[in-house]
């Protein structure tokens, strides 16, 4: 059921998003294990079309937000108005379903973490009254890597809350003719059609709850967040709350393949997007060029995966 | 399935004397551990027999006597020693290697080598049912040297302690608290053991059968293992009793794994039980005429005196003879058996109707005509892969953090042909291990898979 979900949504964005198609299926992994994706990309690399071409076959409510550094916390949530004697409640682009905050390392950290609430409880406060998102809600957030003037690197706290992070890469060759010939005319993500709906979206993540997954591989997942912290070139390794994400989205990725069940590759396939972003290399080893990538490399390779023992 | 087991409790204090109740209760009420220790219960089951077939002695009287306690103290930590250390075994792969401790019953006496052959018995259902457990899970199963010498040794050592302790389980339960006789009484019959106590199992003394002409010396010991084959009977009643217990719960497709081999276990039950009631005559332990049920005539004991300091004996109430024993033994077996039979019957019923409304829920079950998927032919399929695994660790083997998916890539690239066969195989070995069930035509796939790679990897080695 979740595989022909999947194979609908994924054929319809590649309409528009040519050679995408491993992060598409990680962004729905996203999508399904109600998390939240960080994109990270060097600009033209097709971060935004693909947020929104995802949105629009989801049939979810779509919102861009471009973040700048003097954006504010209420252009984001939203205010109360004083109107016809009374205040009113304007809501901001976060009450929608899919948002896109745009580049989002450009805004201040203050208006960063007003995104917190909305993206750790579907709800948002705003002058004490607390209203909630309408599920699914969904935040793509993008940024750029490599220009770092002018940004507000995001706090930990914050990068905890992305459920992956996903880097798109350019296309190969092949691919990137494929993209020229068939965007020659007018994009045709301006003709691209839902096909799916937030319900459909809804009953797709609940699905999720009856894969099974063997109490062993639980334990893999644990023993590989572990692993990142007692890494000696790691002065953060990942949390508790990576060790849930990604056990969530190793299923959401066996729900995608179709099956009922999870595999450690899985969970291997999840490892990198889940727990990089939330590892933090001691800095004496960073300037050397060890990466939080090579950290779960490494806990990859040295945590045993179940099969059979052999004594 | 714990609701069955105030229904169970009910029969064992139908079954058993009112001062055995506290232990079979306690042993009943065990069963409501958590589940992991559950399967530690069945190996202290033969400990329950013992508290069983040697608790007929657990009257207040025996406490007064100095010698009488130790005897009871010896027999219970001995008990109690197996048991744990069987326990401790049973947490390890190679648990049945606890089978040497029990050697140290043919250290003892003749009659020892009955008993003995029941512990064997025992020893070896252990052995199997613990083999087809590991074979389902695909696990290992082998001793390991270690544990069997750590077995071996303990077996001489508790062997050596209850042989200077003096101490002897094999008194048959109407004289377990009396010397028994020395093997050259065994031997020569018409040397006449020393006056004993006749106790019987009701914890009264009783009666002495009386004094009468020696019997031919094969008379005598046919007597005297015809006793210990009643206690080895209770025994392996008590055994299949805990087994039926066990199995019942076991959850869903487990339990059934073995239903044909429980026929064996009933017959064994039946047999246990006729010999019981041949030696006590009633289910309820009353004072049966022991040995005389086989003997054609009492046993040559010689000296009906009851010693000094023992209670004196009652007068022998009006026994009815062996067939009216049997028979009434018989009619109490027979309810009891008819009461667990509705019991059992009752309980399938319902198993039966809850599978089928799963499967009728389960849109992946296909229904009623869905194959039957077992953990046993899931564990044929671990086998089938761990063989595979063995098999290729001489030529390309696989570290511990690959994925059998990433093994198979990896054989493919390296072993073109190979390729088809490890493919055929992981992608068979996938669903079970991480997925669950497997059916017949799975595990014979698998099995037939790794046939294949065999061949080939033998045909590498030819070339």
């Amino acid at each position: 059921m979740i595989e022909a979900w999947y194979e609908r949504v994924a054929r319809n964005v590649e309409r528009v998003m040519v050679g995408q198609a491993e992060a598409l299926r990680l962004m729905l992994a996203g999508v399904l294990a109600g998390g939240h994706v960080l994109l990270e990309d060097v600009p033209g690399t097709g971060k935004t079309t693909l947020a929104r071409a995802l949105a629009v076959s989801l049939g979810l409510g779509f919102k861009r937000v471009q973040f700048t550094p003097d954006l504010l916390p209420s252009d984001l949530t939203g205010v109360n108005v004083w109107q016809d004697g009374a205040f009113r409640f304007v809501p901001g682009p976060v009450f929608t379903q899919v948002l896109l905050a745009d580049e989002i390392n450009r805004a201040t950290p203050k208006t960063q973490s007003a995104l917190l609430e909305a993206m750790a409880e579907g709800q948002v406060t705003v002058d004490g009254e607390t209203r909630p998102l309408e599920a699914p809600f969904f935040v793509v957030a993008t940024q750029n890597p490599i220009e770092m003037d002018g940004t507000f690197p995001l706090p930990e706290a914050q990068l905890d809350r992305f459920l992956l992070r996903l880097r798109l890469g350019y296309p190969d060759a092949a691919e990137e003719v494929r993209m020229l010939e068939r965007l020659r005319a007018r994009h045709p993500i301006e003709a691209l059609e839902p096909v799916s709906d937030a319900a459909e979206v809804r009953s797709m993540q609940e699905a999720l709850a009856g894969l099974r997954m063997e109490p062993e591989l639980v334990r893999y997942v644990v023993d590989l967040v572990r692993a990142t912290r007692d890494d000696p070139d790691v002065a953060l390794g990942a949390s508790p709350r990576a060790a849930l994400a990604l056990q969530r989205t190793a299923m959401a990725l066996a729900a995608l393949a179709g099956r009922d069940y999870v595999l450690p590759d899985d969970v291997k396939q999840a490892a990198g997007p889940v727990l990089a972003h939330r590892i933090i290399v001691r800095p004496e080893v960073r300037i050397e060029g060890v990466t939080a990538a090579e950290v779960v490399e490494r806990a990859l390779k040295a945590v045993a995966v179940p099969t059979e023992e052999l004594g | 399935m714990k609701a069955l087991l105030p229904v169970a409790a009910a029969f064992w204090l139908i079954a058993l004397e009112p001062r055995l109740w506290p232990g079979a209760l306690a042993y009943l009420l065990a069963w409501f551990l958590p589940v992991r220790w559950r399967g530690e219960l069945v190996w202290g089951a033969p400990l329950f027999g013992l508290y069983l077939f040697w608790g007929l002695e657990l009257r207040p009287e025996a406490f007064g006597d100095l010698t009488l306690r130790l005897q009871l103290a010896g027999r219970l930590t001995s008990g109690l020693l197996v048991w744990a250390y069987a326990a401790g075994l049973a947490r390890r792969r190679s648990r049945w290697a606890a089978v040497p401790l029990f050697a140290w019953a043919f250290l003892l006496r003749p009659e020892a080598a009955v008993v003995g052959l029941g512990l064997a018995a025992w020893a070896y259902w252990n052995f199997w049912y613990l083999r087809a457990q590991h074979l389902e899970r695909g696990a290992d199963f082998r001793i390991a040297p270690r544990a069997l010498a750590v077995a071996v040794l303990a077996a001489l050592g508790l062997a050596a302690l209850v042989g200077l302790s003096g101490w002897t389980p094999l008194a048959a339960p109407r004289a377990a608290m009396v010397p028994v006789p020395s093997r050259g009484a065994l031997e020569t019959p018409t040397q006449a053991p020393p006056p004993p106590v006749v106790r019987g199992p009701s914890g009264r003394a009783a009666p002495a059968p009386a004094a009468g002409a020696a019997l031919p010396g094969w008379v005598d010991a046919l007597s005297r293992y015809a006793a210990v084959l009643a206690a080895v009977a209770s025994f392996l009643l008590l055994l299949v009793l805990a087994r039926i217990v066990w199995i019942l719960l076991r959850p869903g497709e487990r339990r059934f794994g073995f239903a044909p081999r429980m026929l064996v276990l009933a017959a064994l039950v039946l047999i246990s039980l006729l010999f019981w009631m041949a030696w006590y005559g009633f289910l309820y332990g009353g004072e049966g005429v022991g040995a005389g049920a086989f003997a054609p005539r009492p046993v040559p004991v010689t000296a009906p005196a009851v010693s000094a300091g023992a209670e004196p004996a009652e007068p022998s109430p009006a026994a009815p003879r062996w067939p009216g024993r049997v028979l009434g033994g018989a009619l109490a077996l027979g309810t009891l058996a008819l009461a667990l039979l509705i019991v059992g019957l009752a309980f399938a019923l319902w198993k039966l109707l809850r599978s089928r409304a799963h499967e009728a829920e389960d849109p992946l079950s296909g229904g009623a005509g869905v194959r039957r998927r077992t953990e046993r032919h899931a564990g044929r399929v671990r086998a089938a892969y761990r063989a595979f695994l063995l098999a290729m660790r001489p030529r390309l083997p696989r570290p511990a953090s690959e994925t059998p998916h990433e093994y198979a890539h990896r054989i493919a690239v390296r072993e073109p042909a190979l390729a088809e066969a490890v493919w055929g195989l992981t992608r068979l070995y996938e669903p079970v291990r991480y997925g669950g069930l497997a059916d017949e035509a799975e595990a014979a796939a698998a099995e037939a898979w790794l046939q294949r790679i065999k061949a080939e990897l033998e045909k590498g080695e030819e070339t």
